[in-house]
């Protein structure tokens, strides 16, 4: 049993970490938010939005977009 | 007058001039939802039984099954984020409706919503630890049956084992929750 107690820890630490929560947020605000985020040079050439670099510059955000931002940089 | 020739496909056969009609598996027609909603109010739980039976007449239809099957990202039959599927088989298993923490192929949508409000962007969100999905009534409230079918079908994709970028992105427009959600939504209209 004692054996056993490592393996299950590990088994339910993996299926912890397997979880994942997605959000569906409002697509009007969604891509209006992402166009901010282009024009702060945070978005990559696979129009793939760099999370670091909005980090650094959430301040010049509007208030909506840092809320979009903050639930994602949660996740 | 119609006549099998081969499972699930059907041919009008007529004196004058045959015509084939677009056929859609048996799994199509006989796919269903088993939704069970959380503390709603009666217009809420109103709204989403409409979305379900729209939902069901989508998937029963032939224009459903070809919009998935030629779905196209930058020119290649493909959705983008697709578990390594093929568009077939990402309509199959919508059909077969086997998800993640329910996993006998029943056919049928299995799937809890609750409520909950936050005056947030947040339409909604799912874990993929749960069998619920959680509807921001402050969308929820304002949203017609047709734009439920959307936000319903998107979620159900991830019990399914579908996901997407969490940021915005073209791409991920044609992801499968995103790509097949709005799919859903544009031919809910119909309904």
């Amino acid at each position: 049993m004692k054996k056993l107690i490592p393996i299950l820890t590990l088994l339910i630490c993996a299926e912890a970490r397997s979880v994942e929560v997605a959000h569906e947020f409002d697509r009007k605000e969604e891509v209006a938010c992402h166009k901010e985020i282009q024009d702060l040079g945070c978005v990559d050439s696979a129009d793939e939005e760099i999370l670091d670099c909005v980090e650094r510059q959430k301040a010049k955000l509007s208030p909506t977009c840092q809320s979009i931002h903050l639930v994602k940089s949660q996740k | 007058m119609l006549k099998k020739i081969r499972a699930n496909t059907f041919v009008a056969t007529t004196v004058l001039a045959p015509v084939t009609y677009a056929s859609v598996p048996t799994l199509a027609l006989t796919w269903d939802t088993n939704v069970n909603t959380v503390s709603m109010t009666s217009s809420q739980e109103a709204k989403i039984q409409r979305a379900e039976e729209k939902i069901k007449a989508v998937v029963a239809s032939s224009t459903f099954r070809s919009r998935v099957l030629n779905h196209t990202y930058r020119g290649v039959k493909k959705f983008v984020d697709n578990n390594g599927l093929t568009n077939s088989q990402i309509y199959y298993k919508i059909l077969y409706a086997a998800e993640k923490l329910q996993p006998s192929k029943n056919n049928t949508m299995d799937m809890g919503i609750k409520t909950y409000y936050e005056n947030s962007n947040t339409v909604g969100w799912t874990s993929t630890g749960s069998t619920y999905i959680n509807m921001n009534t402050k969308f929820l409230n304002n949203y017609t049956s047709t734009n439920v079918t959307r936000n319903m079908m998107h979620e159900w994709l991830h019990k399914l084992g579908f996901s997407h970028a969490v940021s915005y992105s073209t791409s991920r427009d044609y992801s499968v929750p995103y790509g097949i959600g709005r799919i859903m939504e544009e031919l809910a209209a119909n309904y």
